[in-house]
């Protein structure tokens, strides 16, 4: 709408709505909880669906005593830890999903904080659902795609199916006392620091692809990847990798080539919307 | 000071004068494009204060022990009215006395004892349980600071109140809180004066988007809940990384539901009073902030502040078009 006369008696028409307390639709349901953009809403919509409800899963485990600072290979138990209260933080949230008819959660925010004795997982984000349709669906799908991400997924002919997510904690054993010794006054690569985050990423990154498998997808989108020391093991590391699982849909894509734009607006000058401060 | 007496320097002020402003350059265009004119930069303040007793964690300073709701008493996991094992400090092995265990009233999720051998500081039972005089507290403070904007808006003969941004920061010390609520009043040209101020965190372009889209702002809502989790024995021995007191017979990770449960409780009844003060109207770009205050092992506090801004639809949904895809050249 680029004409300011039919916005200015739009916001007119909505303020004197507004005083009257008219309701114009969905005055028989509860209201809708989102935490998405005005932006990710339109676009959703675009697509055919909305916003159902904020919804969360939230998981607490924890680690079996460990020798943190002594030992050679992966700590299968902190692993296992951590994999698992992410696994059992996506069920809560497909519970709560399906409790409010949503088919599945977009814009999930991963939340992993990694302790010495536990690990505690939250998964935050938006259920959303096919406008109109209230019936659930089979396994709502879980994503950390914004909504914009999402249509354009959607848009391309795939789905996503879940939130597949890997990690892996590994020691990187001390030196021998020769080699510490040898060393001392050398610039030289830690090879044991090395090793470790190699191993730490490949078992990682494996149990991720493993995730996605299992879950039927063809891949995994949107990898983001958190690793390096820990404060409480100066002889650990962890490498942790989580992304979306996608999955090819039987939809036809419908997105038609990109359109090349030159913008003559001078870089400098171009409005930039980050700079908002109100931004929720 | 209550809503309703706005101080005479304030009104004058909001009265005459050059008018005032939080908008960026950006928002106040984007305001001036709709046809709505800044009034004044409106401000609601309340201080408030918690008792030190109410808490151990984020609002106060109370000992870490401590409960105002009487259970657990300071003098242990045993001697609240009914507890398993009030008469019997200290029970022998092979007795347990949470077996017969009327959990304590008002909590939001119970959980017993699982062995056989109890000593005397064994944790039998563990609550979760909300702490609902912080909350009403802080909603109380949001509540009052938020009228009191209000009233700075009606007073300046404002429409709505864009751009909103709320602030609860410390003052003195840890019990003590200043609640500081402000946003930029906006009046639209030649409009009779609504009964009832609307607000909106929201200003200038996705304000524009979300009017465009056919929502109205009604108010910025916010609530908060805060849950306390009293360990059980597990919980206790699993968050101290423990396992010799939990009877488990593997050394595989264990879910600590207890403090799982919390994280859950906390964030969900947060939505739920947003929920109740929304009515069948939406709450949009809702921002989620949590803080989590651990006094002891599996002694945790769970606060959880829900804010955002009602909306209203006023007009049929109007869906875009699908969207077209882009390629900047620009280099």
């Amino acid at each position: 709408m680029d004409d300011p006369g039919a916005r200015r008696r739009e916001i007119r028409d909505g303020v004197r709505k507004l005083a009257a307390g008219g309701y114009l639709e969905g005055a028989e349901r509860q209201g809708v909880t989102s935490d998405l953009t005005i932006d990710e809403s339109l676009i959703l919509h675009s697509i055919g669906w909305e916003p159902v409800e904020l919804v969360c899963g939230a998981s607490t485990y924890a680690v079996p005593p460990t020798l943190w600072n002594w030992g050679s290979g992966e700590i299968t138990s902190a692993s296992q830890a951590y994999q698992w209260a992410v696994r059992d933080a996506g069920q809560k949230l497909r519970a709560e999903c399906l409790g409010v008819l949503g088919h599945g959660v977009v814009g999930v925010h991963f939340d992993v904080e990694f302790e010495r004795h536990f690990v505690n997982a939250v998964l935050v984000g938006t259920a959303v659902s096919p406008v109109g349709d209230h019936h659930a669906p089979g396994v709502p799908f879980v994503s950390d795609l914004s909504g914009r991400d999402f249509a354009l997924l959607h848009q391309a002919g795939w789905d996503p199916v879940g939130l597949a997510a890997g990690a892996s904690f590994v020691y990187a054993p001390r030196r021998s006392a020769r080699d510490a010794v040898r060393q001392t006054a050398q610039n030289v690569e830690l090879t044991n620091y090395t090793e470790a985050l190699y191993s730490a990423r490949e078992s990682a990154m494996e149990r991720m692809q493993q995730t996605a498998s299992q879950l039927g997808a063809h891949g995994v989108v949107g990898v983001s990847v958190s690793e390096g020391p820990m404060e409480f093991a100066a002889h650990a590391v962890r490498f942790a990798a989580w992304g979306t699982a996608v999955r090819r849909s039987e939809r036809q894509p419908v997105l038609a080539p990109p359109v090349m734009v030159l913008d003559l607006d001078d870089e400098r000058l171009a409005f930039d919307p980050t700079s908002l401060r109100a931004a929720r | 000071m209550s809503a309703g007496d706005l101080p005479p320097e304030a009104a004058g002020r909001l009265r005459d004068g050059a008018f005032s402003s939080g908008l960026s350059v950006n928002e106040f265009a984007a305001c001036l494009h709709m046809g709505m004119r800044p009034v004044a930069l409106v401000q609601g303040y309340c201080v408030m204060r918690w008792s030190p007793y109410s808490t151990a964690g984020r609002y106060g300073y109370a000992p870490a022990g401590y409960s105002p709701t009487g259970y657990p008493p300071s003098s242990g996991y045993r001697s609240y009215p009914g507890a398993p094992g009030s008469n019997q400090i200290g029970a022998g092995p092979f007795f347990n006395p949470a077996y017969n265990w009327t959990p304590p009233p008002g909590a939001l999720s119970n959980y017993r004892c699982p062995h056989y051998y109890t000593g005397g500081d064994h944790r039998v039972w563990g609550a979760n349980y909300e702490q609902t005089w912080l909350t009403n507290t802080w909603q109380h403070g949001f509540d009052t600071a938020y009228a009191r904007m209000v009233e700075e808006a009606e007073e300046a003969g404002a429409h709505g109140v864009v751009g909103v941004v709320d602030t609860s920061s410390l003052l003195i010390d840890r019990s003590i809180r200043e609640f500081h609520i402000y946003g930029t009043a906006v009046a639209l040209e030649g409009q009779p004066v609504p009964g009832r101020v609307w607000t909106s965190y929201l200003a200038g372009p996705r304000l524009a988007k979300l009017i465009e889209s056919g929502f109205m702002p009604t108010e910025v809502v916010a609530a908060m809940a805060s849950v306390r989790s009293w360990p059980v024995c597990v919980t206790e021995s699993l968050m101290r990384g423990s396992y010799f007191n939990v009877g488990s017979l593997t050394y595989d990770p264990q879910e600590i539901t207890q403090i799982s449960d919390a994280q859950m409780q906390a964030r969900r009844l947060a939505r739920d009073y947003v929920k109740r003060r929304l009515g069948p109207d939406n709450l949009h770009g809702a921002d989620l902030e949590v803080g989590v205050h651990e006094m002891g092992e599996g002694n945790v506090e769970v606060d959880c502040i829900l804010r955002g801004t009602r909306i209203r639809r006023v007009r049929p949904a109007d869906p875009l078009e699908p969207p077209r895809l882009t390629v900047r050249v620009n280099g």
